[in-house]
């Protein structure tokens, strides 16, 4: 089976996604007070195409901010009742190549060997992922993701990919083979809606074309693992820690931060542990039992968001950690901007 | 001294070179639009970093608790000297070790209420001309009036200047007479208690516990937050609506009496929780029982921290 090319008019894209929301659920970028999100919706009037990067993301869908991993109960030795609910099917709509990028950084991490990660990939499984494209002039002025190699119109791991053509209509790629396979469900939403033309298809191979010409200057990862290699006991990571505020704004936001804090709630004789979101910017996060701190002040901890994103992760799995979607320049209550310290790294001998 | 009105990279380069202080915090450009960040320099030559303008919002009080021990020049604005002060009402700095750099205000600039006037359009070449904002967009130069950018804090604030500055760095704002709680606190006490709720669970469903609030907050500096401690655990981070609201509503217990309303914590959040309401609230509440303003003079006794016999004990009767 070949790539499929369907057209979408503008008028017709809300009633396509009210649609797609009867067979999974969807979620969709909406505008929430004086951001826009990433929410689940049923009707798709609520959602809002024009931000390419919607405040919070949609790391959520996959890799909830809290997680139950099992139900248990005390007794005389406490036993494992029940697991999860297994995950509904679900559709992340929307997704901009520079968010889609960083589902193949969580999709590296929690599938790696020997230990994989039963929880995010059984939800990763029931997930689809129709993404969108842009020019340009729609890209935020924090995004920075061509400089990370990452192409405005790349599908990447999308089952389907939207692109604004140039007389306003939507063109709607619906790729081949084991994808197919895995959106069967959707299908139908897809079968009535027309062919798109071969002037169409022309148009959106050219955009395809000048948006992988713009990935042009791009930081080559391997040098700059290197680099920072040489720098774990630099007196750099000071400029960073004096004035970050040690919050979880950044990495709750990014789109590729996933570490997690286990616990247990629990109510009488019943519990549940759970896994919330966690990240390495907290003072606790590395507390030892011993109640010693191997990062007892915020310049460690700096280094290790731009360690873990930039060398280790790129070491361990041939990818880099970041995608440049620019949240945690525009959340950063410091002002913080990881464009500048990659600067500064770039620039050292 | 006092309102001697200095050039601040001249006063800061001064202050360092002559050893009256071991550092300067402040604030500098950054390569973004609109925006700047705070900075602590130690070397002289490092003065010239130093800006004033519309975007330095932080608030820089928030640094001293990483700087005790050393001998500090800082620079404030009128509502994060409440903070200083509240910090030596509470003995957390001494104010003979301070240089208080005080910096006259009309306002600081909200860059999510730019990007609204603007519907989300990049921009560039940003300045402040005659009241107004202006930008270059695609579509061409843009003009926004002040008052549609200017954080809500600052439009009703009534500490535009320094009062306890060694050394000003500009003539003295202007101050109009505004009452510092916000209308929106009478808006929602007016509420039945279910509308009331219904507000609060609103806010509350935005909240991701990120703490960005609490990290930006000069008054919050105990080293094991109460939400850190796990013997007793007293609060669990999930997102059941209860963790976000236990720990607002706990934040604003300890911050009773304490609160100056510098909007900081609003302005940190990056999901648009409405917690200037709350902490206005309290404000109000904290004036009305123990006739008392945070942040006022630095020999005040908060009331948390000490009995009076002529206390208000309206809520024993």
């Amino acid at each position: 089976m070949t790539t499929e090319y369907k057209i979408i008019e503008p008028g017709g894209m809300a009633g396509f996604i009210s649609d797609l929301a009867k067979r999974r659920k969807v979620f969709a970028p909406v505008v929430a007070g004086s951001v826009t999100k990433f929410d689940w919706v049923q009707d798709g009037q609520a959602v809002a195409l024009d931000s390419a990067i919607p405040r919070s993301g949609a790391k959520q869908a996959l890799l909830p901010r809290t997680e139950v991993l099992f139900y248990f109960k005390l007794g005389k030795g406490t036993e494992q009742v029940a697991g999860p609910k297994p995950p509904e099917p679900q559709i992340i709509f929307g997704l901009h190549p520079t968010d889609i990028a960083a589902v193949r950084v969580l999709d590296a991490v929690f599938s790696a060997e020997p230990s994989p990660d039963g929880p995010y990939i059984d939800r990763r499984a029931a997930t689809a992922i129709i993404g969108m494209g842009r020019g340009p002039e729609e890209s935020p002025d924090t995004c920075f993701c061509e400089m990370l190699g990452i192409s405005l119109m790349d599908p990447g791991e999308a089952d389907m990919f939207i692109t604004r053509l140039a007389n306003g209509q939507f063109m709607l790629e619906v790729f081949d083979s084991e994808r197919r396979e895995k959106i069967a469900d959707l299908m139908d939403c897809v079968e009535s809606l027309p062919d798109a033309s071969a002037e169409d298809i022309a148009e959106l191979e050219a955009l395809r074309d000048a948006a992988a010409k713009r990935v042009t200057d791009v930081l080559d990862p391997a040098e700059l693992a290197e680099k920072l290699d040489g720098m774990f006991e630099s007196d750099f990571w000071q400029q960073i820690g004096q004035r970050c505020v040690g919050c979880g704004a950044c990495a709750y936001l990014c789109p590729t931060c996933h570490c997690f804090d286990i616990s247990e709630e629990t109510r009488g004789q019943l519990g549940a542990r759970v896994r919330n979101w966690d990240t390495c910017q907290f003072s606790q996060f590395t507390k030892h039992a011993s109640g010693h701190n191997p990062r007892d002040n915020q310049n460690p901890r700096a280094r290790q968001r731009i360690m873990h994103k930039f060398n280790y992760g790129y070491k361990n799995f041939g990818i880099t950690f970041c995608t440049g979607c620019g949240r945690c320049i525009e959340a950063c209550p410091a002002h913080g901007d990881v464009r500048e310290v990659l600067k500064a790294i770039e620039e050292r001998k | 001294m006092g309102n001697e009105v200095k050039n601040l990279n001249d006063l800061a380069g001064q202050l360092l070179r002559d050893g009256e202080v071991d550092v300067v915090v402040g604030y500098e450009k950054v390569s973004r639009e609109l925006a700047s960040r705070p900075v602590v320099i130690d070397q002289a030559d490092d003065a010239a970093k130093l800006i004033f303008d519309r975007t330095c919002e932080n608030n820089l009080a928030n640094y001293l608790h990483k700087l005790k021990g050393k001998r500090v020049g800082i620079v404030v604005k009128g509502c994060d000297e409440r903070s200083v002060v509240g910090l030596i009402q509470e003995n957390q700095v001494s104010r003979d070790e301070l240089v208080i750099i005080g910096a006259p205000c009309d306002g600081v600039i909200d860059r999510k209420l730019v990007h609204l006037a603007l519907e989300r359009k990049n921009f560039k070449d940003a300045r402040v001309v005659d009241g107004e904002l202006v930008v270059t967009t695609c579509d061409g130069e843009q003009r926004i009036a002040l008052e549609e950018v200017v954080f809500p804090t600052c439009l009703q604030c009534a500490n535009r200047n320094p009062r306890f500055a060694d050394y000003l760095i500009a003539k003295p704002a202007s101050q109009p007479d505004v009452a510092s709680i916000s209308p929106a606190v009478a808006q929602t006490e007016a509420m039945s208690v279910d509308e009331r709720w219904e507000v609060f669970a609103r806010e509350m469903d935005k909240c991701i516990l990120c703490f960005a609030c609490r990290n930006v907050c000069p008054a919050c500096y105990c080293t094991t937050c109460f939400t850190e401690c796990t013997k007793p655990k007293w609060m669990s981070k999930t997102d059941d609506p209860a963790d976000a609201a236990f720990f607002h509503q706990t934040r604003l217990g300890h911050l009773s009496g304490r609160c100056t309303g510098c909007g900081a914590c609003e302005r940190a959040c990056p999901t648009g929780v409405n917690l200037k309401l709350y902490n206005d609230k309290l404000r109000k509440d904290v004036e009305e029982i123990f006739e008392f303003v945070a942040g006022e003079n630095p020999d005040d006794d908060p009331p948390m921290s000490c009995f009076k016999e002529e206390d208000n004990d309206e809520m024993f009767k």
